[in-house]
């Protein structure tokens, strides 16, 4: 998936013009102020560390436009992890590779006011014009705190803006402070850099302040009593991802129908109006078998992002990293770990990005290695259409719903084993550099802004359809070629003993001995094993561009055998050759090792290329192709055993 | 234990208002004796001059000394000798009385924000005296008939001064017609 996926996308930008960077420690509101200023969507969450990369965009200013670049959030300008080097190196004047800024805008969270002016200590040092910009004021004064912002900025010796949660006049003030820097006050004297004289500095700016520590939000210290309670918390969590995958399946349902009806409708006018005998057959079943095949799925994805944009806004995501962080601490990963391996739920792409703010290099590989291992999105349409298969849909457990449960299974399962992994892999990775500070904020719970979760959703559905339209409907196409050629002429189909009239029976020759059937039927002695026959072999090599694509492939050729009712196909299909000939294709045990198979392999190139970039080269991205491959098809083996003993 | 300072910028470009905790130093004025490190650098002409003001020690670099340069060293010199706050010399006995220190918080204060603010209200709001740890100030303009004036001077100036000279006892209100005190202030004769 494209980076841009999860947040918005940084805009080609103009040089020459003034820049300004936001600095701020994690959760300081930076990206919300961002968006504010620049109109762009960067992903807001109420969550540590959602801005992983640089971003930036362009802001009209009363004298102008300006560029604004939103960077990672740190607690220093030491920098110990790759995203504080991104800070650290932006700041620094000498680096000729990237413009430095002209200004700073450094975010500090009123309610957590000690920590950040260590942040702004630093930031005062380099020698740039800077405002700070309290945030959460509101909030402060709500919790019962104090703060002199007056006071504040003669403290500093910078001008001094509060800008509460993106209030739109307050973000109209900041905008013309921008349009004049030359008139920014600077400070005479820097604050000290050594950290014992820094902190009695910051004891003196605050008392000038008169800032009073807010008291601990009421509400937010009950609901945490049980929230990240060991037991209670940990009871929740998985009933709220439990209750979550309910959620996809029922909710989901009827907008899923309705979208099939539509390619139903399409279908019928294909067949009807298009008489070009190759184009009716090109639409029918590469377009509308699959592409279409894997665009039903638009409602799960929706979903998914808008249940992770709600528990990211309220605050609740820092809640689960921080339970996770003490089963993460026994396999001796940290929580940053953690982080990064949630957003892999997502995607497996921000997840590896996010592995920037991890100081040790060997924690950072062994994440990266187990990111993609995550259930990401893209599994989201394989895992429904081969649970469909498996588990009737009116199956239950107790009150729920066998589907939803299934669906879950398969997402624990996919966590366990990227830890497992990370685990692994950080044993490999030799010894363990001394402790690095790990420092996990809980930010107060927040009704989650709805713009937040609309843009979300929006901007995953928007890549989602141009996924489908890009690599799915390219490779889709490719396939429909090596599904359709090479025709056979009359004389040959007789010769078969093949009625060249009857057209489903053209069809299915022409498919059983089309280029795809000879690449699938190649590699058969490495699948044959996992009980795939040649047509499961086409899906398995070409999702290995994306991983939908295999749903899309298996919707155009059951397309290709049963034009009108393709789902039916889909489940009727019988192994063509070798000793299990005739019998169903998709049995329990095949589909168990389907679903494992798709749980492991590394199918995606997007992810490949996101590796190699990360690190630097294509050692890494090939040792986890490789062993991800391993860890698919032993994986897939096995349960196939177990499944075809428990229900042979 | 390292005393909290910060500088505020001061009147001049040499000039910086450092932050003190307002009971450190007991007087105002420039003292007649600087200890240990500060008191070295000016003798050694560094400095041009050190001069105690509530809250603040305000310290001017000689000729030819910037900030940025000085400034790590002045600071150092600065908590090393406010460690021993007993060891500066006020410039005499009278600077370090309560009601010499009490008039220069009060003057500071009615000069600054808290003034702004009560002018910015067309108000005006004058000094006329201090005693025993009580001030004493008029009120006139717009403040005079102003529903709102109890809170401005609790909350605000009372507030203000009370942060510069912890041990205030109370602010007054010369009554604006003799015998009828001002309601929330107690009235004390002029």
């Amino acid at each position: 998936m494209s980076h841009d996926h999860h947040g918005g996308g940084g805009a080609t930008v103009a040089t020459g013009l003034r820049r300004f960077a936001l600095v701020g420690s994690p959760n300081s509101g930076k990206s919300t102020l961002f968006n504010a200023l620049t109109g762009l969507r960067a992903k807001v969450g109420n969550y540590p560390g959602v801005t992983v990369s640089r971003y930036e965009g362009v802001a009209t200013m009363p004298g102008g436009a300006v560029v604004v670049e939103d960077l990672p959030g740190t607690y220093s300008l030491d920098a110990i992890s790759p995203d504080e080097q991104i800070v650290a190196d932006v700041l620094h004047a000498g680096d000729e590779r990237r413009p430095t800024p002209d200004a700073l805008l450094v975010t500090v969270d009123a309610t957590t006011l000690r920590r950040s002016l260590a942040m702004v200590a630093q930031v005062l040092n380099v020698d740039l014009p800077a405002t700070v910009v309290v945030t959460f004021g509101d909030e402060l004064a709500q919790r019962a705190g104090r703060l002199d912002l007056a006071a504040l900025g003669r403290a500093l010796g910078v001008p001094v803006l509060g800008v509460p949660a993106a209030d739109p006049r307050a973000v109209d003030a900041l905008r013309r402070h921008l349009a004049d820097v030359s008139a920014w006050e600077r400070p005479v004297l820097p604050p000290p850099t050594d950290p014992a004289e820094t902190r009695v500095w910051i004891d003196s700016v605050l008392a000038a302040a008169d800032y009073a520590v807010p008291q601990r939000d009421r509400r937010t210290a009950r609901v945490d009593a049980v929230l990240l309670h060991p037991l209670w918390g940990s009871v929740v969590f998985f009933a709220t991802m439990f209750g979550f995958f309910q959620v996809i399946f029922t909710l989901a349902a009827p907008l899923q129908d309705a979208i099939e009806a539509l390619f139903g409708l399409l279908g019928g006018l294909v067949a009807e109006f298009v008489t070009v005998d190759w184009l009716a057959r090109f639409l029918a079943e590469a377009v509308l078998g699959g592409v279409g095949g894997v665009l039903v799925f638009l409602p799960q994805i929706a979903l998914l992002f808008a249940m992770i944009a709600l528990l990211e806004g309220v605050g609740y995501m820092s809640r689960a990293a921080f339970l996770m962080d003490r089963v993460m601490a026994r396999f001796g990963l940290e929580g940053r770990a953690f982080v990064a391996l949630l957003s892999a739920f997502a995607c497996a792409i921000p997840g590896i990005i996010a592995t920037r703010s991890l100081p040790s290099a060997r924690d950072r590989l062994a994440t990266m290695l187990a990111a993609p291992i995550m259930t990401c999105s893209a599994r989201l349409p394989v895992y429904v259409m081969l649970i469909a298969l498996l588990v009737p849909a009116e199956a239950t457990l107790g009150p729920f719903g066998a589907q939803g449960v299934a669906m879950f299974g398969l997402y624990v399962a996919g966590a366990l084993a990227a830890m497992a992994t990370a685990w692994v892999f950080g044993r490999l990775g030799g010894r363990r550099q001394g402790a690095l500070p790990f420092y996990m904020e809980m930010p107060p719970y927040r009704l989650p802004r709805l713009r937040t979760v609309v843009a979300a959703v929006w901007d995953a559905c928007v890549s989602f359809v141009r996924k489908v339209a890009t690599i799915i409907l390219t490779t889709t196409i490719a396939l429909w070629a090596l599904l359709s050629f090479p025709l056979h002429d009359a004389g040959r189909l007789e010769a078969a003993g093949i009625d060249p009239t009857d057209q489903a029976a053209v069809a299915a020759y022409t498919l059983d001995r089309s280029y795809a059937a000879g690449l699938g039927r190649a590699v058969q002695p490495v699948f044959e094993p996992l009980g795939f026959d040649w047509r499961v072999n086409v899906g398995v090599i070409a999702s290995l561009t994306a991983r939908e694509v295999f749903v899309a492939t298996m919707g155009q050729i059951a397309a290709a055998e049963d034009p009108e009712d393709p789902g039916t196909a889909l489940a009727a299909m019988t192994v063509e050759d070798g000793p299990r000939a005739g019998e169903p294709l998709f049995t329990p045990s095949v589909l168990a090792s389907l679903l494992v198979f798709f749980m492991f392999a590394l199918q995606c190139f997007a992810t490949i290329g996101v590796l190699r970039r990360e690190t630097g080269g294509w050692r890494w991205p090939l040792i986890a192709f490789g062993y991800m491959f391993a860890l698919a098809w032993t994986g897939a083996f096995v349960a196939g055993r177990v499944v075809g003993l428990l229900a042979p | 234990m390292t005393i909290p300072v910060h500088p505020e910028p001061g009147a001049h470009p040499r000039e910086l208002r450092w932050i003190v905790a307002p009971d450190l130093l007991r007087f105002v004025g420039r003292p007649a004796a600087v200890p240990d490190a500060l008191g070295r650098l000016l003798a050694d002409g560094r400095l041009e001059s050190v001069v105690v003001e509530p809250g603040a020690v305000v310290l001017r670099l000689a000729d030819g000394f910037a900030w940025r340069a000085e400034g790590p060293a002045v600071r150092r010199a600065l908590q090393d000798s406010l460690a021993r706050p007993e060891a500066w010399r006020p410039p005499s006995d009278a600077a370090g009385s309560s009601d010499v220190r009490l008039r220069a918080v009060a003057e500071r204060v009615l000069a600054g924000e808290v003034g702004d603010y009560v002018r910015s209200h067309a108000g005006s709001l004058t000094l006329l005296g201090v005693r025993d740890d009580r001030v004493l100030v008029a009120l006139g303009g717009s403040c005079a008939d102003c529903p709102a004036r109890d809170w401005t001077l609790t909350l605000r100036v009372e507030a203000a001064i009370r942060r510069l000279y912890p041990e205030l006892m109370g602010l007054d209100v010369r009554p604006r017609r003799p015998g009828r005190p001002t309601e929330g202030a107690s009235a004390v004769p002029a």
